[in-house]
C-alpha cells in the first residue's frame, strides 16, 4: 500500500494530505499554524500517525507553502513547490477542465490560469492585506461575530451596503461609518465580502479574461457569503472542490508521487519526527554590509541545514556544514 | 578644478565603475570606485529622497553619499534631456545633496549626451568641459581614451553574457560565478588594447572551464525592462542568479555598453535599439520615453526567436515602463509566450519574488503538464 503526503505550511493555516496510489484522498488534517510552524507540523504528524498507523509506509513526501523549505528540511521533502504551482496542479485534477482558480488564504491571494490541465499564467497579491482573509478575520472579530459563521450571516443580507474596500485601515472606517447609519450587521458583513472580491478582482484579475469555469479554493472559499459574492461580481457559477481548504497539500502529495516515481528511495524520515526536538537559531551573518538574517535548524542538538541571506551562500554551505560551523563558533 | 586634487567616482551600477575607473586611469584623474549597495544605503537613500521618487534615485543618491563618506569628491553623472526622470536626476541630487550638508563635500558633475539639439560644438563643450578641467587633456585626447575604456567593457559585457547562460547548466553550484570574478580580474587588469586581446581570449576560456551538467535541461528567458533595475543585481535581488539556478538560461536586452553606447551600435547581445523601436511602431508609435518602444521591440524579437518566456522589470511608478508593460501583457498574451512582470522598490521582499519565480519556472518548464503522465 503505498501511500503519498503533501504538506502545505502557510501562514495561518498547516494542512497535510495523504493520497494513496489511486489519488485518492486517504486522509487530510488542517491545523493553525499559530506563527509556529515547526510545532505545527509536528502536530500533524502525530494526528496522522494515529490515524493510520505507524507502520504504514510514507513513499514519497512534499512540501509547499510559505514554511516550505523549512518544513522540507523537517519531514525531509522529496519535492518543494510553490503555493501556486502546488494549488494550480490540485484545481486541475478536482475539475479537470478548470480554466480559472480564485485562491484566498490567510496572508495572499492568488488567481491561477489554467488551460488544458497545464498552468499558464497567475497572478499573486503582493503588499496589500485588503485582499486576503485575515482583512474579513479582522473585521469579523471588531464586529464580535465567530468567522466561521461569517458568510451564513452574509446570505441573510437583505440590503446592500457598500465598503468602500480599497485599503483594509479604510474599510473599518466605513464600515464603522455604515454601522453609525443604522445598518443591519448581516448586510455590512456581505458589503465586506463584496468589498473583498471587488479589491480581488481589481488587484489580480485586471485585464485577464476569466472563466468559464471557475474554482473558488483556499480557507476563504469555506466562506459561503464570498462565494456568493463572486458569482454575482463575475455572473458565472463558482465550483467549490470537496478539499478547497487543502488544495496545496494536495497538489504536493501528487507531486509527491511522481518524484517517487523517479527515486528509489524517499527522503521521509519518519513519524519519529514528531518527537524530535527541532530548533531554529537566526544569527546575522557578518560576510557583509547587508547582515542578512541567516536561519540555522538543528534536529536534536545537529545542525540540518541554513537558509536566509541575499547572496545565497549559505545554501550552498549545506554539505559543508563542518567547515561553517566552525566559522559559527568563532 | 585640477585633477590632483580631486577625486573622482560614480553612483554604482553593476559594472560600470569598471569603465570609469579605466577611463578616469588613463587620463590620471584619480578614482574611488563605489561601495556594492546595501540595505543599510538603501535605508539611508529611502530617507533623504522624496516618497515618489523612482528607486534607483535613492540608490543612486545613497552611493554617492556613501563615496563621499569615503573620500570622493565629484560624483560623475550622465544628464539627458528629457528620457524621463531621469534627466532630471542630476538637479535632484544637488538638492539632496545641500539638504543634507553634503554639497561642500561632493560635487556632482554631469557629462551631457549630445542630444540638446543646440549644435554639436555647443555638446561637444558640455560633454568634454568637466573632463577637460580635471584632466587638463584635449578633447580629442579624452574622446580616444574613452572609445578605449569602452572596447574593454564590451568584453565586460561578452563575459557577462556567458555567465548568465553557463551559470545555468553549472554542474557544481557557486562554480561559474568564481570563473566570473576570475574573468572580470583579468580583464580589468588589461592596460592596453594587446593585453585586452590576450586577456578576452584567455577570459573566454576560464569561463568555457566551468564544468557542466549534461544532464540539465535547461530553458530560454529574456529580460527586458528599465536599465538600473536590470543592471544593478542588488536592486533587483539578484534575479539572474534566481533564474540560473533554477535552470534557466537569460537573454538580457540591455548591458552596460548597450546603455552608455549609440542607440544604433551593434549589441552585445540580441538587436540594438534602433531595429528594436522598428519592430515595436505597431504597438508605440512614437517615443514615449525611458526604454518604453525599445523593450518592447526587444520582447517582440525574443518572441520572433522563439524564446521560452520574458521578464520584465521596472522600478515602482516608472511611467515608461508601465506603458510597456500594458504592450507588452497583449503582445506575450497572443503569442503564448509565459510573461512574468516584477515591480521593484525598496519595500520589496525577496519572499515574494522567490515564490513568483518559481512559479513563472513551472511554467516555463511546463511542470503541470508532465505531471499527469506520471501519477
Amino acid at each position: 500500500m503505498a501511500r503519498y503526503l503533501g504538506v502545505d505550511v502557510g501562514s495561518v493555516s498547516t494542512n497535510l494530505v495523504l493520497t494513496n496510489e489511486e489519488n485518492e484522498v486517504v486522509s487530510s488534517i488542517y491545523l493553525l499554524t499559530e506563527g509556529e510552524p515547526i510545532k505545527a507540523v509536528q502536530n500533524g504528524m502525530s494526528i496522522l500517525k494515529e490515524e493510520i498507523g505507524e507502520s504504514t509506509v510514507i513513499n514519497g513526501v512534499g512540501t509547499t507553502g510559505s514554511g516550505r523549505v523549512l518544513t522540507g528540511h523537517i519531514v525531509g521533502a522529496d519535492v518543494i513547490y510553490d503555493e501556486i504551482t502546488a494549488h494550480g496542479l490540485a484545481a486541475a485534477f478536482e475539475v479537470s477542465n478548470v480554466n480559472t482558480v480564485l485562491e484566498i488564504g490567510g496572508q495572499d491571494s492568488k488567481i491561477i490560469f489554467i488551460k488544458d490541465r497545464v498552468i499558464v499564467d497567475f497572478a499573486m497579491n503582493s503588499v496589500c492585506a485588503a485582499g486576503t482573509g485575515s482583512f474579513l478575520d479582522h473585521q469579523a472579530s471588531r464586529l464580535k461575530v465567530p468567522i466561521e459563521s461569517f458568510g451564513e450571516l452574509a446570505l441573510k443580507a437583505t440590503n446592500s451596503c457598500h465598503i468602500a474596500g480599497r485599503c483594509s485601515v479604510f474599510a473599518e472606517s466605513d464600515m464603522i461609518h455604515k454601522q453609525q447609519l443604522g445598518y443591519d450587521k448581516e448586510s455590512i458583513i456581505y458589503g465586506l465580502c463584496q468589498a473583498l472580491v471587488r479589491n480581488y478582482l481589481n488587484n489580480l484579475a485586471k485585464g485577464k479574461k476569466i472563466g468559464p469555469v471557475v474554482i473558488f479554493q483556499g480557507g476563504v472559499a469555506a466562506n459561503a457569503g464570498m462565494k456568493r459574492a463572486f458569482e454575482e461580481a463575475l455572473g458565472i457559477e463558482i465550483i467549490i472542490p470537496k478539499h478547497y481548504n487543502v488544495m496545496g497539500a494536495l497538489g504536493m502529495a501528487l507531486y509527491a508521487k511522481a518524484a517517487a516515481k523517479q527515486k528509489e528511495i524517499t527522503n521521509f524520515k519518519g513519524f519519529h519526527i514528531s518527537e524530535t526536538e527541532f530548533l531554529t537559531r537566526s544569527f546575522k551573518c557578518k560576510g557583509c554590509e547587508n547582515q542578512c538574517e541567516v536561519v540555522r535548524i538543528m534536529e536534536a542538538g545537529k545542525t540540518i541545514a541554513f537558509y536566509g541571506g541575499r547572496c545565497g551562500k549559505w545554501e550552498t554551505a549545506d554539505a559543508k556544514l563542518q567547515e561553517t560551523e566552525e566559522i559559527l563558533t568563532v | 578644478m585640477k585633477g590632483k586634487n580631486h577625486v573622482v567616482t560614480v553612483p554604482q551600477m553593476g559594472t560600470m565603475s569598471i569603465l570609469v575607473e579605466d577611463w578616469m586611469k588613463r587620463l590620471g584623474i584619480d578614482f574611488l570606485p563605489p561601495s556594492p549597495l546595501n540595505n543599510k544605503m538603501i535605508e539611508v537613500g529611502a530617507s533623504v529622497s522624496p516618497e515618489f521618487a523612482c528607486f534607483p534615485l535613492k540608490a543612486t543618491i545613497a552611493s554617492i553619499m556613501n563615496s563621499a563618506d569615503n573620500g570622493a569628491d565629484i560624483a560623475l553623472m550622465v544628464g539627458g534631456y528629457g528620457p524621463c526622470r531621469f534627466g532630471y536626476y542630476g538637479e535632484v541630487y544637488k538638492a539632496i545633496l545641500k539638504e543634507n550638508g553634503y554639497d561642500k563635500k561632493i560635487r556632482i558633475c554631469t557629462l551631457e549626451p549630445m542630444t540638446s539639439g543646440e549644435g554639436l560644438l555647443n555638446d561637444l563643450q558640455k560633454f568634454f568641459g568637466p573632463l577637460i578641467e580635471l584632466s587638463s587633456k584635449s578633447k580629442p585626447t579624452i574622446y580616444w581614451h574613452l572609445t578605449r575604456s569602452f572596447k574593454k567593457a564590451v568584453c565586460m559585457d561578452k563575459i557577462e553574457s556567458m555567465l548568465l547562460s553557463i551559470r545555468a547548466k553549472e554542474k557544481y553550484r557557486g562554480d561559474t560565478q568564481k570563473k566570473y570574478d576570475e574573468a572580470v580580474g583579468l580583464l580589468r587588469s588589461a592596460k592596453n588594447d594587446k593585453e585586452l586581446a590576450k586577456y578576452q581570449e584567455e577570459a573566454v576560456d576560464v569561463m568555457n572551464s566551468v564544468e557542466l551538467d549534461s544532464n540539465r535541461k535547461t530553458f530560454k528567458i529574456g529580460v527586458v525592462g528599465e536599465f538600473y533595475v536590470v543592471l544593478e543585481p542588488f536592486i533587483n535581488m539578484n534575479i539572474e542568479r534566481l533564474l540560473n539556478e533554477l535552470g534557466i538560461e537569460i537573454e538580457r536586452a540591455i548591458y552596460i555598453t548597450d546603455w552608455t553606447g549609440p542607440k544604433n551600435a551593434e549589441k552585445v547581445a540580441g538587436i540594438n535599439n534602433f531595429d528594436a523601436h522598428k519592430l515595436a511602431k505597431p504597438w508605440i508609435d512614437g517615443w514615449c520615453g525611458g526604454d518604453c518602444t525599445a523593450n518592447v521591440g526587444h520582447a517582440i524579437h525574443y518572441i520572433n526567436e522563439g524564446i521560452d518566456g520574458i521578464i520584465h522589470l521596472y522600478p515602482f511608478g516608472c511611467m515608461p515602463d508601465i506603458m510597456a508593460l500594458e504592450a507588452l501583457e497583449i503582445i506575450t498574451a497572443e503569442a503564448q509566450t509565459p510573461f512574468l512582470s516584477i515591480q521593484i522598490d525598496e519595500k520589496t521582499g525577496q519572499a515574494g519574488i522567490v515564490t513568483r519565480l518559481q512559479a513563472f519556472t513551472n511554467i516555463v518548464r511546463k511542470e503541470t503538464e508532465k505531471i499527469w503522465h506520471a501519477i
